[in-house]
């Protein structure tokens, strides 16, 4: 049992540091290589949990092989076009100009009641508004609606939108974050005085706050505890 | 660029370490399958004791690299090899004339173990 807990831990915080050291992208939406790695990962991983009769190398380095070649395909791929094409393919347009490309939604082997979905799915119901619709060479499907249908701006209708910028995060869960604090270009006693305006009197009240450069504070209280 | 390189540096590394664990198996092998080639040839000559001598040096030099075969062969087949060695060493002791078929299925699972490191159409596929 020993044995299982400790290769236990050891495949796990193995993947965890290949995973983190691939990057943000293997979380998100997955290339060809990408999901492949996923896959295979997973599956090797498992074989030493489940067979003690296998040595713990035989999962380790399989691992450890598919994530330099992951790493040595996106990086050639990032600096060489004709790679990057090769491996993850080019997006496709399924509709140009609202209308739909029969012989592309064929080859992609995409049917129309999928393309309804995925549009239903980004909230759009009316082919006819769609400019473009792009499958991307992840398997999403973009749509890019026609200029008129899309939804105003503050610019276009000429209205004062106020000021924008990033909001950090300045008090989490009763801590304080000293460091965005000092970014934000705020002190403690500014955000004693936005604690106070709120009916704080401590950080440790604060469930999340927020603030952006110019000022822009959101405010949630920690709730009663039963 | 800098992970590429990490990432080509630590595949060739894998690479390294696979011809010298091949190296380093093969030796190995090589050593212990002496000591049986003399374990046969004191059998054959009927001196049943230098037999077990040297099928015992044999073993002592497979046991003495016991931790680095777990490390990288399956254990169903180091199991396999074991019982190999301990049947054979049962017959010697015992003087039994079916000590040939024992030490050909001790030299079997031995070169099994030699071959399916090295690769070939048959290993890979």
């Amino acid at each position: 049992m020993a044995i299982v807990l400790l290769r236990t831990l050891i495949i796990y915080f193995t993947l965890l540091l290949i995973m983190r050291l691939l990057g943000k992208r293997q979380l998100g939406e997955m290339e060809l290589s990408e999901f492949v790695l996923a896959a295979l990962i997973a599956d090797l991983a498992a074989h030493p949990l489940q067979d003690m009769g296998i040595p713990l190398l035989n999962g380790l380095i399989p691992i450890l092989v598919l994530f330099c070649c992951e790493l040595l395909i996106a990086g050639f791929s990032l600096r060489n076009i004709r790679l990057r094409s090769l491996i993850f393919g080019k997006p496709s347009l399924l509709i140009v100009r609202g209308e739909i490309l029969q012989q592309e939604m064929l080859k992609n082997r995409f049917t129309p009641d999928e393309l309804m979905q995925e549009l239903r799915a980004q909230g759009i119901t009316d082919l006819s508004q769609i400019e473009f619709a792009v499958l991307e060479t992840n398997g999403r499907l973009n749509a890019i609606l026609f200029p008129a249908e899309r939804p105003a701006t503050a610019a276009q209708l000429k209205l004062d939108a106020g000021e924008g910028g990033y909001p950090s995060i300045v008090i989490s869960d009763g801590r304080v974050l000293e460091a965005n604090l000092k970014h934000l270009g705020f002190d403690r006693r500014w955000l004693d005085r936005q604690l106070k305006e709120k009916g704080a009197s401590s950080p440790k009240q604060v469930y999340l706050m927020t603030a952006t450069a110019s000022g822009q504070v959101y405010y949630a209280a920690k709730e009663a505890q039963p | 660029m800098r992970r590429e390189a990490i990432a080509a540096g630590l595949l060739l590394l894998l690479i390294l370490g696979t011809v010298l664990h091949l190296q380093y198996t093969d030796s190995l092998i090589e050593g212990v399958e002496h000591g049986l080639d003399q374990t046969e040839q004191a059998a054959r000559a009927g001196d049943y004791k230098a037999a077990l001598r040297a099928l015992d040096s044999a073993h002592s030099l497979w046991d003495k690299h016991r931790s680095y075969a777990q490390a990288f062969f399956r254990h169903p087949d180091l199991d396999a090899l074991q019982d190999a060695f301990a049947s054979l060493e049962q017959l010697l002791r015992q003087e039994d004339p079916a000590w040939p078929a024992a030490l050909t299925l001790l030299r079997y699972h031995l070169e099994a173990l030699g071959d399916m490191e090295h690769p070939s159409i048959r290993t890979i596929f």
